[in-house]
């Protein structure tokens, strides 16, 4: 995908399972909003197809998407209801099920008082809850959101994030766009992790996890750890309360044969792998996380 | 084709319910209103300041029979030998005024000619004949010959000359220069919501939301017909009141009657087809400035362009009246941006060939198909082009790239 000779994306390749929640993360200007804007066909990719079911489409062929842009604002001089009765019927709801749909979302969100109130009169987060309800008015199959928690404050984050579980639960397939890996590791089954247009990590979370750093136990024990070459020490919480890392190829059952054989004391055996974060900041340093 | 009608109805309620529109849309109706209100007063005060029709030179032609000399005490008339020597008499500056009274004046038409004073006074000749053989009714009130006169239903033309030449009798003019003023207010009410409904989509990021459900072809045609809509209401409602006022007052403010102007309706046909054609060539062109800036006051300065373009007929505008085969006018009726000013002024003022006339509605047609087409291109390869990206238009090098 190329703007003016500048290549944006290049030779990328993934496919997003029906019904999975999928995660498309990168550093501002990586390309994810770009890639959004490509599968849902409002650009047109300088070489290779974006296919839903095996089969191209364009934009009008795609019935139940919703789709939240990072950057927000809707028609700000109009009556919110009025624009959410519109996107409701474009979304091809009737004008009546457009209009009971949005009223019991803006009940939802608390702001039922606003229906007939001009946009621009509503505060930011208010704004926001409107956009958020018009993306989800026709209970979309496939749902792209980008930073859905941008500007929402802590109570309406776990909304939103109540929201995007149930649509999870109906079995909608969810793009997921954000910055927030705690939102990652806790929404995503799948993720997509770019840096200048490439994919630096790509498929199944827990694999991409265990592929960067591989498996870590935490362990509390007593008794004296042999020598090994399955693991390493990453790191000394307090005496004889570490962090393990395994050796690739092995699993923790194999280090926990290993020291008790080594007449090892385990009082806590936890493993755990990476979490996105550090990920995050292997791949693009200190400098990009600050700016993410 | 749901979508299409969803976005074209949204798009036609959403400009109708702007106060603007309807400020800008009344105030033409209300700028007639006005004038008419000066012509019905100066009207009344040229008929009431018969004194100064005293003054007025004049021959008269009178096949009815109803001027007897007696009648011309205290005018400065006489009468004339034939119809060629009266109109001689004004065109060489001899006599201020000829008329000649038809044998019957219920079924027959008043010629007039008369020396111009100027361009909003010529409509005095006509006051000052009317005048005059209302006086003679009056002492002939059984005589229905007369109820025209005494009815105000007189049918009259009027013919000036300047410089010996004959001149256009502006209430004449004024009905096909009607499209003129509807083309200047449509261009600054419409193109405007044009511009500013494309940019603002896109810079409030809707376009984004909207494109998922809508085709660009269908997004652009919802815009147009949504826009030639809110036009035909602006016509409509500078129209109706326009038609009201006028059989309503007509008599009064001693506008034309206009039978004899409908007599040649290729002028209103023509007239319509360049405001028409020139509003759409205007809006495609609105839209496709639209893809290329990120903001309504980006757009602003490269929109202004257009406008003065279309202002430049009337810089030239003794050239174009005078002079309507001068090169410069041809190069001003064939170039898109200045064709439907230009003519709508040679139009109004019967300077028009037939064959120029199709030539540049022809080659507006074209421009506009191109517009659109160039609109639609560029949308459709990148529909949010610039969008936040801080580039200005200065910074894309040609249109090349967007119409391969």
């Amino acid at each position: 995908m190329n703007f003016s000779n500048k290549k944006i994306i290049d030779n990328l390749s993934f496919q997003i399972p029906e019904g999975t929640t999928f995660g498309l993360l990168g550093s501002n200007g990586s390309g994810k909003t770009t890639i959004i804007r490509t599968l849902l066909g409002i650009y047109q990719p300088t070489s290779g197809t974006a296919l839903i079911n095996g089969k191209k489409y364009s934009p009008a062929d795609i019935e139940g998407v919703g789709y939240l842009p990072e950057e927000r604002g809707l028609y700000k001089k109009e009556i919110t209801l009025d624009v959410m009765i519109f996107f409701g019927k474009l979304r091809g709801l009737s004008g009546k099920e457009a209009k009971k749909r949005s009223l019991e979302f803006l009940e939802q969100m608390d702001i039922a008082d606003k229906a007939k109130v001009r946009m621009d009169r509503l505060s930011g987060g208010q704004q926001q809850k409107v956009q958020l309800g018009v993306t989800l008015i026709s209970d979309p199959k496939l749902l792209i959101l980008d930073e859905p928690g941008k500007g929402f404050d802590p109570v309406n984050r776990r909304i939103l994030m109540g929201m995007i579980s149930q649509h999870q639960k109906k079995g909608a397939t969810i793009v997921l766009v954000t910055h927030d890996m705690s939102e990652v590791e806790k929404l995503c089954s799948q993720i997509l992790l770019l840096k200048d247009g490439k994919a630096r990590a790509y498929g199944d979370l827990v694999r991409v996890q265990q592929e960067f750093g591989g498996t870590y136990i935490e362990l509390i024990y007593s008794g004296r750890l042999p020598e090994s070459d399955s693991f390493k020490i990453s790191k000394e919480f307090a005496p004889e309360h570490l962090e393990l890392q395994v050796k690739d190829g092995l699993s923790p059952s194999q280090i926990v044969q290993e020291l008790t054989n080594a007449k090892v004391e385990i009082t806590l055996f936890r493993p755990h792998y990476r979490n996105m974060d550090e990920i995050f900041v292997e791949i693009y340093g200190e400098k990009a996380l600050k700016e993410s | 084709m749901h979508n299409f009608l969803n976005m074209y109805q949204f798009e036609v309620l959403r400009i109708l319910r702007k106060k603007s529109f309807w400020i800008a849309t009344l105030a033409g109706p209300l700028l007639l209103a006005v004038i008419l209100a000066i012509s019905v007063t100066s009207a009344n005060s040229t008929v009431n300041a018969n004194k100064n029709f005293q003054s007025i030179s004049f021959q008269y032609l009178d096949n009815s029979g109803i001027i007897n000399t007696q009648l011309l005490d205290g005018f400065q008339g006489s009468k004339a030998s034939d119809e060629a020597s009266g109109i001689e008499g004004v065109r060489s500056g001899k006599i201020q005024l000829f008329f000649e009274i038809p044998a019957n004046l219920t079924t027959g038409i008043v010629k007039i000619y008369g020396k111009e004073i100027s361009v909003f006074n010529n409509s005095r000749y006509q006051n000052f004949v009317t005048y005059f053989l209302t006086q003679i009714g009056k002492s002939h009130v059984d005589n229905p010959n007369f109820l025209p006169i005494l009815t105000n239903n007189l049918k009259s033309q009027t013919i000036t000359f300047k410089d010996g030449k004959k001149i256009p009798d502006l209430k004449e003019v004024l009905p096909s220069l009607v499209f003129l003023i509807l083309f200047f207010l449509m261009v600054q009410i419409m193109t405007n919501f044009a511009l500013n409904s494309s940019v603002e989509e896109k810079e409030n990021r809707v376009l984004e939301m909207l494109l998922i459900s809508v085709s660009a072809r269908a997004y652009l045609q919802s815009k147009i017909a949504a826009l030639a809509t809110v036009g035909l209401t602006q016509i409509l409602v500078f129209l109706l009141p326009t038609i009201i006022a006028y059989f309503t007052f007509r008599q009064k403010a001693g506008l034309p009657d206009l039978s004899t102007i409908l007599a040649d309706p290729s002028k209103f046909i023509f007239g319509f087809a360049f405001l028409i054609i020139g509003i759409t060539m205007i809006i495609c062109l609105a839209m496709l400035l639209a893809n290329f800036v990120s903001t309504a006051k980006e757009a602003a300065p490269y929109f202004s362009l257009i406008l003065i373009s279309e202002m430049i007929p009337f810089y030239a505008l003794q050239l174009v009246l005078n002079q309507p085969n001068a090169p410069l006018v041809h190069f001003l009726q064939f170039f898109p941006l200045t064709a439907p000013v230009t003519g709508m002024l040679l139009n109004s003022f019967g300077n028009l060939s037939i064959s120029i006339t199709l030539i540049s509605l022809l080659d507006m047609v074209l421009a506009t198909f191109l517009a659109f087409y160039a609109t639609y291109r560029t949308f459709q390869k990148n529909p949010l082009r610039l969008q936040g990206s801080g580039k200005t238009i200065r910074k894309i090098k040609g249109l090349n790239f967007y119409l391969r």
